[in-house]
């Protein structure tokens, strides 16, 4: 008995040890980590927790490094953020959203519409509850996610403060000290011309299959800004391929019950322009330049 | 239900309690039923073939200990018959099958034998193997048939050790079922931290370094040589990591209970040769192919043309042990061909020649590190078509940069593998640095929990999956 109770209060006091450490460690990274002032995570903070730009840019790494918002505010004297983050889907942007209009309305929405962004995926709630898990106390729709995504990540990050920001501390080294990438208000300018020039412009994945959950949320989407009065343009930016599949089509089913439709750019440069990409789906910063202000001209302006 | 899920936490915390709270004699009722549930939450329906085989090796027992003359090995080649045909049937059936279409094939025969759509029983290879070296003890004298039914299935089915060892023998677990255990302060603290440390090597390195490694893997012909080689190095530390990262926890599992289970891992990648490699490495299986394989088809005392194809045969079973797939079996011929070539450059191996012993030691410990990491090129692959391919791609330097991946991930990769060579180089020359946690300066243990368990909440990889010793 005397052992038992040995390793009960033994027990107590490294847990009451493990949490005191967990909290104050956990609180000093998570300063640092909203504090970031580049990389990828300090876009979704800014659009979490700081945003209140009259244009807001919705994508993926193709939003990211497609639109430039000093150019935008330039031409139309317009506020503008581009919160594009590399790899993310159509419930990212959904999430983002609504968690934005919890706390400000901007202007105008640009959602660049990705080719994958209706498709099924594996992994895409893991990756979500992954990117948004250090606001999971910050923001009602963050929080709302996690808990319908992984019941387990929900209860350990509401138990440790570490595992809010469980991976990060080499990202914060990195971006504190001023490495990696750099955005000028979430545009990531990406520098090169294409050299590995590809050969098949047109692109046939015959295992594609749309998502209801990614459909569902793109209507939430556009339901959402349409609710608040807030200008939707739905695009595709310029791509050096050609898709068997159309996501425009797909868009545009939903766009047209609230009268809007998608804007095609795909093909905006030549075949061969391929001094405005830097790979076969990413414009370079010259690319960038030459796209954004043609949406000015047409539809900002 | 993996070691490193919740589920497994909630099982642990539930059932060792229960386990001190129970009498001695309802003990191994317990652990039988927990041991049940464990081994059911992964597929149910495969406890039927664990149900044969301890009905089987049960009664074979008795029969062997009972009988004289002939009879005795008569159950004996009946007890190992059912045990490998249950292997052959569920581990090997369709990859015999798959050959030998192909080789009718190359005759325009059509094999028109069925295949079989059924999925490999979680640690088959494992409980099996366990359940062997049961019979064959009995036989050889060594252990007393168990007459306890409940305490034999438990010998096979206990739960930590269950689905991927160390395969254990029953002169070292038999009697400690039978034992009472009384609840030990010093026991449960020992197990917890070989569990805390083996779940840092399984979701701090391995996970991790499973997220580069998978990335090249699966993409080999995108990569480069120097690719290629990196990621093969990280494989061999995820490898170890996750196996001698189970094998940690299930001896902590064991132990806080009072149980003692065998050591499994001895710092392999400091080996200085491949011999050395083998006795620290998955330890329980290369004893347990000594003293039931090698051992049996003569060993060294033989001549030298028999003991050189003793070495390659007891490597190319140990290939196929580990699963039905010719990658495995060239594993295997790999290392039966480093172990002839080591034992007959023995002299040149003892030789310091390199005018330094250190430095010599360093050379070797390198050069087995470099030909273990060119074997796990064919276990990790996915086919045989594609360990050439990489093998080629790294000989002839495929052109090309470094594939970073995920920088955080690929950073912590390299930290965590320097990490655990600075642990292991310490702990093989000076002292076991798990000492910190038995320091008698209780605020420097304490730091010690603290910053390990810290550590896996920060840095872990929480949906790494399972563990890769499950599938054989």
């Amino acid at each position: 008995m005397k052992a038992f109770y040995k390793l009960c209060l033994n027990g107590i006091l490294l847990l009451a040890l493990l949490l005191a450490t967990d909290r104050t460690l956990g609180k000093l990274i998570e300063h640092y980590f909203f504090n970031e002032k580049q990389g990828d995570s300090a876009i979704t903070t800014h659009a979490l927790l700081h945003a209140k730009e009259d244009i807001l840019i919705f994508g993926s790494s193709r939003a990211s490094h497609h639109y430039i918002p000093e150019l935008i505010r330039r031409k139309t004297g317009l506020s503008c953020y581009n919160l594009g983050r590399d790899g993310m889907k159509m419930k990212y942007y959904e999430t983002l959203l609504k968690a934005v209009l919890s706390y400000h309305t901007p202007k105008i929405v640009i959602l660049d519409l990705n080719i994958n962004d209706f498709e099924v995926e594996n992994n895409e709630e893991e990756r979500l509850t992954t990117v948004f898990m250090p606001y999971i106390n910050k923001n009602k729709e963050v929080h709302d996610l996690i808990y319908k995504e992984s019941k387990k990540d929900y209860s350990l990050a509401n138990i440790s403060t570490l595992y809010r920001v469980n991976s990060l501390p080499v990202s914060i080294l990195q971006h504190h000290l001023g490495m990696g990438q750099k955005h000028f208000n979430g545009y990531e300018p990406l520098v090169g011309k294409m050299h590995n020039i590809a050969k098949a412009r047109h692109v046939e994945n015959n295992h594609y299959k749309e998502s209801e959950e990614k459909l569902a949320a793109f209507e939430n989407f556009v339901e959402e800004t349409q609710r608040r009065n807030i200008k939707l343009y739905v695009m595709v930016s310029p791509d050096m391929k050609t898709y068997k599949h159309n996501s425009i089509q797909t868009a545009n089913q939903t766009l047209n019950k609230y009268k809007l439709r998608a804007y095609d750019y795909s093909e905006l440069f030549k075949p061969d322009a391929y001094d405005m990409f830097y790979d076969g789906a990413h414009l370079n910063d010259a690319g960038a330049k030459a796209f954004t202000s043609a949406i000015i001209a047409a539809h900002l302006q | 239900m993996l070691f490193n899920s919740l589920h497994f936490f909630f099982f642990f915390i539930v059932v060792t309690p229960a386990f001190f709270l129970l009498a001695h004699q309802h003990r191994w009722k317990l652990l039988l039923a927990a041991s049940c549930y464990f081994y059911m939450t992964f597929v149910p329906v495969y406890i039927l073939i664990l149900g044969f085989t301890i009905v089987v090796d049960y009664f074979a027992g008795i029969l062997i200990e009972t009988s004289k003359g002939k009879k005795r090995k008569f159950f004996l080649i009946l007890s190992l018959i059912a045990n490998i045909g249950v292997l052959a049937i569920f581990k090997y059936y369709n990859f015999l099958n798959e050959n030998l279409s192909l080789l009718l094939g190359n005759f325009d025969y059509n094999n028109k034998i069925p295949y079989l759509n059924i999925l490999l029983p979680i640690g088959l290879s494992f409980h099996t193997f366990q359940a062997m070296s049961y019979t064959i003890e009995v036989y050889r004298g060594n252990q007393k048939a168990e007459r306890h039914f409940g305490i034999y299935s438990l010998y096979v089915m206990f739960y930590p050790q269950l689905v991927a060892g160390p395969i254990e023998r029953p002169q070292n677990i038999l009697p400690q079922l039978h034992e009472k255990k009384e609840f030990s302060y010093e026991n449960v603290v020992e197990g917890l931290k070989h569990i805390v440390w083996g779940l840092f090597k399984k979701v701090v390195i391995a996970d991790r370094l499973s997220l580069y490694v998978d990335a090249v893997y699966n993409n080999s012909d995108q990569h480069s040589g120097l690719t290629l080689i990196v990621a093969t190095v990280f494989f061999a530390f995820q490898i170890y990591c996750d196996f001698s990262g189970y094998s940690d926890i299930a001896i902590g599992c064991a132990r806080v209970m009072g149980y003692r289970l065998m050591m499994n891992f001895r710092r392999p990648y400091l080996a200085a040769s491949i011999k050395e490699f083998w006795s620290r490495w998955h330890i329980s299986l290369s004893t347990w192919f000594r003293d039931y394989l090698y051992f049996p088809l003569g060993g060294s005392k033989v001549s030298k043309l028999r003991w050189y194809s003793n070495l390659f045969i007891v490597f190319m079973v140990s290939g196929l042990w580990h699963g039905a797939n010719w990658t495995f079996i060239v594993w295997g011929a790999l290392h039966g061909t480093y172990q002839i070539f080591s034992v007959s450059f023995k002299n040149f191996n003892d030789r310091n020649y390199l005018g330094y012993r250190p430095l010599t030691n360093a050379f070797q410990v390198l050069l087995t590190f470099t030909l273990v990491c060119f074997a796990w090129i064919f276990f990790r692959a996915n086919n045989v078509n594609q360990a050439f391919a990489i093998c080629e791609s790294i000989f002839t330097f495929k052109p090309g940069d470094l594939f970073i991946g995920t920088p955080e991930t690929f950073a912590y990769s390299v930290i965590w593998i320097l990490f655990l060579l600075i642990v292991e180089y310490i702990t093989e020359y000076y002292c076991d640095i798990i000492q910190v946690f038995h320091s008698p300066n209780r605020a420097l243990r304490y730091a010690g929990y603290t910053i390990m368990v810290l550590c896996i909440i920060l840095f872990g990889v929480f949906n790494g999956g399972q563990f890769i010793y499950f599938q054989f």
